[in-house]
């Protein structure tokens, strides 16, 4: 009777069936994966960046121009306030053959008591919509893609502009 | 025979993940950490601006002889600043951000080659005095060292 030797390792058929399923499954989810990913990695961003504006808001510390327009016009912004950036909104409009990318539109949500004239609600808003742009754009490293003002931001897949803040 | 090393498949596949997710995350890490010292810049300013008027603030309201000494930080987190104060209130610049606090309205002496609004320049010490001259207060502002 022949004895077999189990010196040279072996693999059954069963197990090769599962590891090429698993890189089927893997190879086909990788995409989706990565889409995830980058779209979580641009939140992330925006976030930072809408923290950011708020910031420079609630500490009413600007830029030399907007500090001197403030001045002018709209002198209550040049006190300090209290701005809490609720959340941030995404809206898919899906893909742009424009950009060739899918198109977000970020909308962030925002309390602040304090500030209750539209004008003022504006410039503030205008603020956090900027620095959220930018953040998106820096993490991303697309600055060659965009415009002074980070419109629309840009990421290897997807194309982000910013909605009117929502002041509740 | 264990004497040559050896790497698992599981240990690459681990270290591969690892490097996939730092260079993911390292952009969104260094925006981050930009974002905490932009923030502490802006609170130091707003700090000192509202510290310089409270003093002024204080002094005005303590009456004639009343006076506080200041002393002025050499810079503002790792930048420089600037800071000067007129009647009506105290301004600061950082990093070519610009912030005001506001005083209660007071005349307020100071040397007239330096310029529109009184500059306090970093490192330095200054006394801020209310004197009382022809029943107006005014805060005199003078430069210890």
């Amino acid at each position: 009777m022949k004895s077999f030797r189990d010196s040279k390792g072996q693999i059954t058929i069963e197990f090769i069936l599962w590891v090429g399923m698993i890189l089927v499954i893997i190879v086909y989810s990788s995409s989706m994966v990565d889409d995830a990913h980058e779209l979580n990695i641009a939140m992330a961003a925006a976030r930072s960046g809408a923290v950011q504006g708020s910031n420079m808001n609630s500490f009413a510390i600007y830029p030399e121009r907007a500090f001197l327009e403030y001045e002018s016009s709209k002198e209550r912004l040049n006190f300090p306030s209290s701005i809490k950036i609720l959340r941030i909104e995404t809206i898919n409009y899906g893909f742009n053959s424009t950009y060739n990318r899918t198109r977000i539109q970020l909308r962030t949500h925002v309390y602040a008591p304090g500030i209750t004239q539209k004008t003022y609600r504006d410039s503030l808003g205008s603020r956090i919509n900027y620095y959220i742009r930018r953040s998106i754009t820096h993490t991303f490293q697309t600055q060659n893609l965009t415009n002074n003002l980070y419109n629309p931001a840009f990421s290897s897949k997807y194309v982000f502009t910013t909605a009117n803040v929502i002041w509740i | 025979m264990d004497q040559q090393g050896y790497l698992t498949v599981e240990f690459m596949f681990t270290l591969l993940v690892i490097i996939f997710m730092m260079t993911s995350t390292i952009n969104i890490i260094s925006e981050r950490m930009q974002m905490v010292s932009e923030t502490e810049n802006l609170s130091e300013a707003r700090h000192l601006a509202e510290n310089v008027a409270s003093a002024i603030n204080k002094v005005n309201s303590g009456g004639n002889g009343h006076e506080i000494t200041l002393k002025m930080p050499p810079n503002i987190g790792d930048s420089n600043y600037q800071l000067w104060l007129n009647s009506s209130g105290v301004y600061i610049e950082s990093g070519g951000r610009r912030g005001k606090a506001t005083i209660y309205p007071v005349r307020i002496w100071f040397n007239p080659s330096f310029g529109p609004g009184y500059r306090l320049l970093p490192n330095r010490t200054y006394r801020l005095l209310n004197r009382k001259v022809q029943g107006n207060t005014i805060i005199y502002v003078i430069n210890v060292r």
